[in-house]
């Protein structure tokens, strides 16, 4: 046992052949040398923890096959045999997963769904329980900025096929489609004082993403599957927006009129802020994450205050307050630049997601774990059928995409 | 961990299939090596199949089992170690060798077991005990909570409890008289030590 040949110790760390070891290394292979090293590699029956480790081994045995599988796609992917994979360095950067996320993501072009897929079939013959392999039909494109605005007088008007400039005018005040994509209110000629301000509404489809900048100067990002109601100027005390589905506000400053924000019987109220809010319909709860500012949300009689870093949820007639995490924060806001988030998101939440963005159907049959070990993005203009090859690479969950609902299921 | 010769002569070879098995005969006991150290099951998941994927990158050879287990062994050392550092934590097996010194020279051979040994006996022990208790202890494996169990089971948390320490020492007896059952026979390893005297 005590001849280890030092190619082979350079390598376990990493190195050269010929570079020197550091005192800790030299160490360590003392340990292996004296004996040691099969004094830690042992577990004590009598140790307090001994059933948790057991526990931890009966799992990681039963997944271990999953695992392998992942490993074995991920390198297909990056057609590079077993590249090393870094260990991540700092406790809380889960750099050694993402990693394998990120080599899939960079590489995977046609070339790397391309070699996937053959692998995967090649693979199928060998391997006893073959996975479904995503049936690749026709391209589903990504979303992109298009939406629908409706006029006070009911007239609509598709901004996707509407040249830019002014396209309307309402009760003095224009409407111009600006050439990234976006439209802007801003007053033609004197603002009659006390007149009732006209509703439009800004609408979204499934694959549709919009920016609008209201008359107050405040800017509003639409997430697809989304609706904006608000008037043409704020003539009141206040000004207040109606949203259904996601949004991103960064509402100009006014002391003394006041912001507000409705979103499925739950009130946001701000005075010069960033923040988004998110209200669909099939999540049954408003999230409201403030970026910098402040805000308050009200929901029946209950009234809190949340400061930046924090998200506020309602649901039924409460209103929690939780602290994010710099991570935490830029997952809330992944939507808002471009990217699909996974990270702490449950199958349903990515699926949900998907739904909105590339317009599919989605099903998740029954026996589907409720969450997945996938860390990190995907960014949004990626097309679909790579997007579901990136999914896959979880060890838990299969996502296929059949016919135009992507369907998930326990991976067996 | 168990490596045959010939899953060792095999990935000598670089066969795909033995890629495979080396990852499955060595995946989850490096793991818990791991975890042991660092207490965090992901990093401790990744840790591991670097090192295992990195042997198999390197298109090493290896001349016996045991430099395959040495390799593993210090990589994973290594890569928690790093871990340790980065985390500004202290190496939890140093500071268990200085706890256990006075105590080193009592023979204690009987009760230390190799993970997937230890997991055996586990298993094998779980069903000699009663039903409930069985259930707590499997529970418990499964990470799962006090107040979790008792909900599971319909009990009351006391009886989790008393269930529980009940089922730890009854395992513990058992893995106490049939420590050398279960795992591989001591004299197969003796033959593959004269082996690779002889012939390594």
């Amino acid at each position: 046992m005590n001849a280890i040949s030092g190619n082979i110790t350079q390598v376990a760390f990493g190195k050269s052949d010929d570079a020197p070891l550091t005192r800790d290394e030299q160490e360590i292979c003392e340990e292996w040398t004296s004996g040691k090293a099969s004094d830690y590699m042992k577990v004590d029956a009598e140790d307090p923890r001994m059933l948790e480790f057991a526990g931890l081994y009966d799992k990681l045995e039963n997944k271990k096959e999953e695992v392998w599988e992942s490993i074995e796609a991920t390198h297909a992917i990056t057609q590079a045999p077993f590249r090393e994979i870094p260990i991540a360095q700092a406790p809380t950067a889960r750099i050694g997963k993402r990693n394998r996320m990120l080599a899939a993501a960079i590489i995977t072009g046609i070339a790397g769904v391309f070699a996937l897929y053959h692998f995967i079939n090649n693979d199928q013959k060998n391997v006893p329980a073959p996975n479904n392999v995503p049936v690749v039909n026709n391209t589903i494109e990504p979303g992109r900025e298009r939406a629908v605005l409706t006029l006070a007088d009911n007239r609509q008007i598709d901004l996707d096929n509407t040249p830019d400039g002014v396209i309307a005018v309402q009760d003095q005040m224009q409407i111009s489609k600006k050439e990234n994509n976006q439209i802007v209110y801003s007053t033609s000629g004197n603002q009659k004082t006390g007149t009732r301000a006209l509703n439009n509404q800004l609408t979204t489809p499934y694959g549709g993403e919009y920016k609008v900048t209201l008359a107050d100067g405040s800017t509003v990002w639409l997430n697809a599957g989304s609706s904006l109601n608000y008037p043409t100027a704020f003539t009141g005390n206040d000004r207040t927006v109606e949203i259904n589905g996601e949004g991103f506000f960064e509402v100009a400053e006014d002391k003394t009129k006041p912001f507000r924000v409705l979103a499925n019987g739950t009130e946001v109220q701000v005075t010069g802020t960033r923040f988004n809010v998110k209200a669909y319909d099939t999540d049954k709860l408003v999230t409201t994450t403030l970026v910098n500012g402040g805000v308050s949300v009200k929901r029946g009689n209950q009234l809190k205050r949340i400061k930046p870093n924090q998200q506020a949820i309602t649901s039924g007639d409460s209103i929690r307050i939780r602290n994010k995490t710099k991570d935490e924060m830029s997952q809330a806001l992944a939507w808002k630049n471009g990217k699909i988030n996974l990270d702490g998101e449950s199958v349903q939440s990515i699926l949900d997601q998907i739904k909105r963005w590339y317009n599919v159907k989605i099903r998740i049959e029954s026996g589907t774990p409720e969450t997945t070990t996938l860390t990190g993005t995907i960014e949004r203009n990626t097309p679909l059928e790579t997007v579901l090859e990136l999914l896959n690479t979880n060890i838990s969950v299969q996502f296929t995409l059949q016919d135009h609902t992507v369907v998930a299921k326990e991976k067996k | 961990m168990h490596i045959t010769n010939d899953l060792l002569a095999r990935l000598n070879n670089n066969e795909p299939s033995a890629h495979a098995e080396l990852f499955k005969a060595t995946f989850a006991e490096l793991t818990v090596f791991v975890y042991r150290m660092i207490e965090n099951e992901d990093e401790s998941e990744d840790i591991a199949i670097s090192a295992i994927t990195k042997l198999l990158g390197k298109k090493l050879t290896f001349n016996a089992v045991e430099q395959l287990k040495a390799y593993l062994y210090i990589s994973v050392r290594n890569g928690a170690l790093n871990y340790l550092r980065a985390a500004q934590k202290e190496d939890p097996f140093k500071k268990q060798l200085q706890e256990n010194m006075p105590l080193a020279e009592e023979p204690v051979i009987n009760k230390k077991y190799e993970m997937d040994h230890l997991h055996r006996l586990v298993k094998a022990g779980l069903g000699r005990l009663e039903k409930q208790c069985a259930a707590v202890i499997r529970l418990t494996m499964e990470n799962k909570q006090p107040d979790e169990i008792a909900k599971a089971l319909n009990i009351s948390p006391n009886q989790v409890y008393t269930q529980k320490s009940k089922g730890i020492k009854q395992l513990r007896e058992f893995i106490e008289e049939n420590g050398g059952k279960y795992g591989i026979p001591v004299v197969i390893i003796l033959l593959a030590l004269l082996c690779k005297l002889c012939f390594g």
